[in-house]
């Protein structure tokens, strides 16, 4: 009786055994070409990105050769109704008549801030000693 | 166990076992057997657990063979301007070469070839192709039209190997600046080769790309108006520069005729040579700022001082005359504006030859200028032991000392940026790096030049460099071009050093023109005053707003509008030029 159960055993951890190799092995199957499959991707994603940032390169450069200073200026010259603003075009707050300050009333605007309270610097700083007369050159 | 010892004893030293009695051949068998099975047993064992620690125990820990590289670095560092503007990259080209072993037949394919790629010879590429080599470049740096047309070719043995080429999108513009570099990604002139070691690390060392102080919209006002007045004087060359005096930065620097740098092999030698950093002239009477600045802060003249330019000032064997001479006696302003050689030759000799040259050092003006390009000429000047009277007197209006432009602007910088001389420089300076300048001259003779120097514009030699809007101060050069045996006087090179705003100057204009030739439009004139200056009037006219630069309040006339308005009348300055 004892020797028919021990062999029972024995059989039973037999068959175990096969089920358990049988598991293990699709399992490592599996696993491995899951890898395998994983290990293509990420090549496949570096290369695409590799090439993604060559492209942003020469995005970058093509970006920049349409912004030539002379090619902006001939469409702006062609398409836009708009001139260069040369320096007669700024000028300084102080210069502004009194008519165009902010009203008083105007909660959003604070009047003191619309003169600005310093002298403004430029040609009335410049003088000259010794003035010689004015004549045509040369 | 004992069991299993006693056998082991037994089988590795048979002699010992009790006399006369002999296992059985079996039994030894089966205990070998058993020893080995252990010994197989315990590696087996060994081996799971470690498999069990690299598999289950150490999650995603396992050393990496090769570093990432999702992020290949391009061979050469990007290098932008100061705004962040794209000026040279490295991009991805692919270059056609050949095995002419696999070649099939050297002539059709030498046929198609030069069908698919203009430019290349057919003959020579037959012959390419028919050699007995393993490998032959056909062509490095293909665009993808070319590329793709060889692609359609389907020609045998011919394949293309992935490299990086040096690109310039912006060609012609700040050329002598970049310089350019060769197929194997080497610099070979200009940023390219002054800062090659920079540019090869690895880009992260330099945490992006390397910022130029050039700004590439003043570049490009300065070349065309340079263009225009080559075009219109018929220069045989010109040099401009434009410098932020308070930091030395070069915003802008043309050199003309210029070439373009993703294509350099088809320039003449000329267009490669940088006249601004490399070449160096005579400059005429832009010297004479020295001479009065010197003069002022040593003390040797006042604004207030006069000299006698009555008669032509013999010294040794020369005759000093003077070109808009008044035949009699100058202030020192007017020895300024009118551009006295007489006068200033008097101011040197009362400053001392001593004194001239250590002023002219501190200046700047007997050593090269240290520049980040590899194209820095070195200036000629008499020898300390050499430094006569004579040279003294020459010097004091710009002949006998040769220095090159940019020498020019760091000097003329020096006596406007409050007497203290920043080291120029090509690379853009951090908002928050501190400034190390060297003063020169005390700010009070720096106020009283930049007087000097506005009513030049205002009222002397230099009116044409007068802008709407912003008030420039500046000095008229002519030199005469040394030639065989003496100077040439047909042969000039005229020109102006601007600086705005003159009350308290930010930017310096420097503009050359080597040997213009007089127009009825100019009267005939090819002085400084007639061919330079009106460029440095242009050019700051339109780099001023640019640059936003703030205009002078205007004295008598208030503008025409108070906002920048859209609808500008057609008459705006580019109009006028």
């Amino acid at each position: 009786m004892v020797e028919r159960a021990g062999a029972a055993v024995k059989r039973h951890l037999t068959a175990l055994g096969f089920v358990l190799v049988a598991a293990l092995t699709f399992a490592l199957y599996s696993l491995k070409y899951e890898v395998q499959r994983l290990e293509a991707r990420d090549e496949s994603l570096t290369q695409a990105i590799a090439a993604e940032h060559e492209a942003v390169r020469v995005l970058k450069a093509e970006w920049s050769y349409l912004n030539n200073p002379k090619r902006l200026e001939e469409l702006a010259f062609r398409h836009l109704d708009l001139a260069p603003a040369d320096g007669r075009r700024f000028m300084s707050l102080i210069a502004v008549p009194r008519g165009v300050r902010p009203a008083e009333d105007d909660p959003t605007v604070d009047p003191s801030a619309a003169v600005p309270p310093e002298e403004p610097t430029g040609a009335s700083t410049i003088w000259f000693v010794g003035t010689p007369e004015p004549e045509e050159t040369p | 166990m004992r069991r299993l010892f006693a056998r082991l004893v037994t089988r590795s030293a048979p002699a010992a076992g009790v006399a006369g009695w002999r296992r059985p051949p079996i039994e030894t068998g089966r205990s070998r057997l058993i020893a080995i099975g252990a010994g197989f047993t315990l590696l087996f064992t060994i081996m799971a657990g470690r498999l069990i620690d690299l598999t289950l125990l150490r999650e995603g820990e396992e050393p990496r063979l090769t570093a990432s590289d999702a992020r290949t670095p391009a061979e050469r560092a990007d290098i932008v301007d100061r705004n962040g503007t794209l000026l040279a990259t490295s991009l991805k080209t692919a270059s056609l070469y050949a095995n002419p072993k696999r070649v099939l037949d050297a002539d059709t394919a030498a046929r198609d070839l030069a069908k698919a790629l203009p430019g290349l010879d057919r003959r020579d590429l037959a012959e390419k192709l028919a050699s007995d080599k393993t490998f032959v470049w056909i062509k490095r740096g293909l665009t993808p039209g070319e590329q793709n047309a060889v692609h359609r070719l389907g020609l045998p043995g011919l394949a293309f190997q992935e490299e990086y080429r040096r690109v310039y999108p912006h060609g012609r513009l700040a050329a002598h600046v970049l310089g350019f570099s060769n197929v194997d990604n080497e610099g070979l002139a200009g940023v390219e080769k002054g800062l090659e070691g920079l540019l090869k690390t690895p880009v992260r060392d330099l945490a992006g790309p390397l910022a130029l102080s050039i700004d590439l919209r003043v570049q490009h006002v300065l070349t065309e108006e340079l263009a225009e007045a080559v075009g219109q004087f018929q220069a045989i060359g010109a040099a401009a520069l434009v410098t932020d005096v308070t930091t030395g930065e070069i915003v802008a620097l043309v050199s003309l005729p210029d070439f373009d740098p993703n294509h350099p092999g088809a320039m003449p030698k000329d267009a490669l040579f940088n006249r601004v950093t490399l070449g160096i002239y005579e400059m005429g009477s832009t010297f004479k700022a020295f001479t009065v600045a010197m003069a002022i802060d040593s003390g040797a003249a006042s604004l207030a001082s006069r000299y006698d330019a009555t008669e032509p000032m013999k010294i040794s064997r020369f005759v000093i005359n003077d070109y808009h001479a008044k035949r009699r006696v100058l202030t020192v302003p007017e020895v300024f504006l009118y551009s006295s050689n007489i006068g200033a030759a008097k101011m040197a000799l009362d400053v001392g030859t001593k004194r001239q040259q250590s002023y002219l050092r501190a200046f700047g003006l007997l050593e090269p200028a240290t520049l980040e390009l590899p194209e820095v000429g070195k200036p000629m000047s008499p020898s300390p032991a050499q430094w006569r009277e004579i040279n003294t007197v020459t010097v004091a209006y710009g002949h006998g000392v040769a220095v090159s432009p940019v020498q020019l602007a760091e000097g003329v910088g020096a006596i406007v940026n409050n007497g203290v001389r920043m080291p120029s420089t090509l690379i853009k300076r951090p908002a928050d790096a501190p400034l190390a300048g060297k003063r020169v001259i005390s700010p009070e003779a720096s106020r009283d030049m930049r007087q000097l120097m506005h009513q030049v514009v205002n009222k002397g030699t230099g009116t044409k460099a007068a802008a709407p809007g912003y008030s420039v101060g500046g000095k008229t050069g002519t030199a005469e071009k040394t030639g065989v045996g003496g100077y040439r006087t047909r042969a000039l090179l005229s020109s102006f050093v601007g600086v705005f705003p003159i009350a308290a100057p930010k930017y310096l204009v420097v503009v050359i023109l080597d040997e213009p030739k007089g127009n009825p439009r100019t009267q005939g004139y090819a002085t400084g005053g007639w061919t330079a200056a009106p460029v440095v009037g242009r050019v700051v006219a339109r780099i001023g707003p640019l640059l936003g630069v703030a205009p002078n309040a205007p004295d008598d006339v208030l503008p025409e509008r108070t906002v920048m308005a859209a609808s500008a009348p057609a008459g705006g300055s580019r109009v006028s030029r």
